[in-house]
């Protein structure tokens, strides 16, 4: 099964309906990612950023088209989406019915899994992932327990363990510590090859050093698309965030950062 | 293959599990050895299964409801489902004109589910938080039970002779006949392969809607198909065998207590399991314990008040974890 090699987004578009009242969340969006691409989606609050990974995860209805491997996502068996993409967000758990790290780590097998217990394959599969993040050392801990923190780490361990072609990830940087940070950065960059990555962030200074290709949207229209250095320049930033940017490059890291 | 990782937390639920299915299913079996050899052969055969199939069936609905609502005081006499079940049989005694037995589940699952369903209705309504569950499942609860105890003194105005029709206020296993247990064990039966189909989906439900819906399970429909089926299976127990409070609840946190996991494929049967012994040992508590002075109680009288006091600690555990 050889699905998943690039994802194409042509003019989609999403409503909601909330009191009688029509919203648009997204407008005419297209983007096309490659296999190897690290591709982020920026911009301000409520630009439609999680709506854009919820209607190529397939889980909210949209207009356009959403092709996978230029196939119409809508005709791909809902069995082999729920394998080849994971979507990650976060969760709020009922504390006293919280399964485990591993536990719910393991649940990202189900879709792959054929019997009712997990197999040794499974347990393996699992486990390097959590070493792989370094949360093997949580593994016994209650979900409902960690820190936001740490529960974004098991969550890109629970997006990962089911050996996804595609992974969506909502906001993979919020709560985490600034070196967890790069190591996450750096994990993304690794996995690039294997996972095609879409992502989405609030953090310029993450985006800017870890995607390879950058959307920005706001009001749910794509604003503008391309390599970091075309995209994250001080005119887009300071344009669409309302607030003046500069955008430093030490040749090592670039860092755009708003001005005070 | 070898596993990394120096304890495998899932591996020791595992061997926790055999051990404990193995150990409550000896005293099951002891237990209703030494019942059934009282006397009165095939009576007491009917009221031992009787007991064990309904104990079975309200912890696994209590299981099922948890997890499918996310919600851990979720339980069939908590959420109405008992009231619903007992109306509705009760308004059947009364207007039809030759009731039979037979009807009696078919009716029950149509009133427990209704009530169920309004439960869910106003409980979303005002946020769908654990509580407004338990606020507007008592709510509705009240409401029916109540209607259903003065519909009782119109059935025995009107038919006094009615058998056991008051047993069903609180639950108990004295009207042990044999189209109940009929009834029962193809449900018990059917109960036990829906486990194997809804215990992986209600374990990504538990993570999250959207968490399930990525995994493959339409999360909104696994909802729906887990509450009727535990709304439909507790009201043909409640048709058998009367309201019966607590089990449905405290027995799938007995079963997560003693599993150290939220595993809904070792929860449901551990609890299940749970549920038959917790009521088979009440019933004979209630046969044996009063009997020098009052005579029998009902199985559901002893179950309530063992299962109040921890429905209480249960509810100061969740708070105090907040």
């Amino acid at each position: 099964m050889e699905v998943g090699n690039f994802i194409e987004v042509k003019g989609v578009r999403v409503e909601y309906r909330s009191r009688g009242e029509v919203i648009v969340a997204l407008n005419n969006v297209s983007l096309q990612v490659n296999k190897s691409e690290l591709f982020c989606v920026l911009g301000p609050n409520g630009s439609g950023k999680t709506t854009l990974l919820k209607a190529i995860a397939g889980l909210v209805k949209h207009g356009g088209a959403i092709l996978i491997d230029g196939v119409n996502a809508l005709r791909i068996p809902k069995k082999t989406i729920a394998k080849v993409i994971s979507y990650s967000s976060d969760v709020s758990l009922p504390e006293m019915l919280s399964l485990t790290v591993e536990e719910a780590v393991l649940t990202s097998r189900y879709p792959i899994s054929k019997s009712f217990l997990e197999s040794s394959e499974d347990f393996y599969r699992a486990h390097e992932v959590m070493k792989m993040l370094g949360v093997l050392g949580l593994q016994n801990r209650k979900l409902s327990e960690l820190s936001a923190g740490e529960l974004k780490k098991v969550l890109l361990a629970m997006a990962l363990a089911k050996d996804p072609k595609i992974l969506l990830l909502d906001e993979p940087d919020a709560h985490i510590d600034i070196k967890s940070k790069v190591e996450l950065s750096k994990t993304l960059k690794i996995l690039k090859d294997k996972v095609l990555t879409i992502f989405t962030t609030h953090d310029v200074v993450f985006a800017a050093n870890t995607a390879t290709k950058v959307l920005i949207l706001n009001n749910g229209e794509g604003v503008a698309l391309g390599s970091v250095k075309e995209v994250l320049t001080e005119e887009v930033l300071s344009k669409v965030y309302g607030v003046k940017f500069r955008v430093l490059n030490n040749g090592e890291t670039i860092v755009p950062i708003p001005v005070y | 293959m070898k596993l990394p990782g120096d304890r495998e937390f899932a591996k020791i639920v595992r061997i926790k599990f055999a051990f404990l299915i193995t150990f409550f299913s000896i005293i099951l079996t002891l237990s209703s050895y030494f019942f059934i050899n009282q006397g009165h052969f095939s009576y007491r055969v009917n009221r031992v299964l009787l007991g064990l199939f309904s104990g079975f069936i309200f912890a696994y609905s209590g299981s099922m409801l948890q997890s499918s609502l996310r919600n851990p005081l979720a339980d069939p006499y908590l959420l109405g489902i008992g009231g619903g079940a007992l109306l509705s049989i009760y308004v059947y005694y009364l207007v039809a004109p030759t009731p039979s037995v037979l009807h009696v589940p078919l009716v029950a699952s149509i009133g427990g589910l209704s009530a169920l369903f309004l439960t869910i209705l106003i409980a979303e309504a005002v946020g769908g938080s654990d509580v407004a569950y338990v606020l507007s499942g008592i709510g509705i609860s009240s409401f029916f039970s109540g209607v259903a105890i003065t519909l009782y003194y119109f059935i025995l105005s009107r038919a006094p002779h009615t058998p056991y029709i008051y047993a069903m206020l609180i639950g108990s296993l004295v009207d042990a006949t044999k189209w109940k247990v009929d009834f029962l064990l193809p449900l018990t039966l059917a109960l036990i392969f829906l486990y194997f189909l809804t215990a992986k989906p209600l374990n990504a439900l538990i993570i999250g809607d959207e968490y399930a819906s990525q995994l493959g399970f339409n999360a909104k429909y696994v909802r729906l198909i887990t509450a009727v089926i535990a709304g439909v299976s507790s009201s043909i127990a409640v048709s058998a065998i009367g309201i019966i409070g607590f089990i449905g609840l405290v027995s799938p946190h007995i079963a997560r207590l003693l599993l150290r996991t939220s595993d809904n494929r070792f929860v449901i049967p551990l609890a299940s399991l749970t549920g038959a012994l917790v009521l088979s040992l009440s019933d004979i508590a209630a046969k044996t314990f009063l009997s020098w002075s009052v005579g029998e109680v009902p199985a559901g009288v002893i179950a309530s008040v063992f299962g109040a006091p921890l429905y209480v600690m249960l509810i100061l555990r969740g708070y105090k974890w907040r």
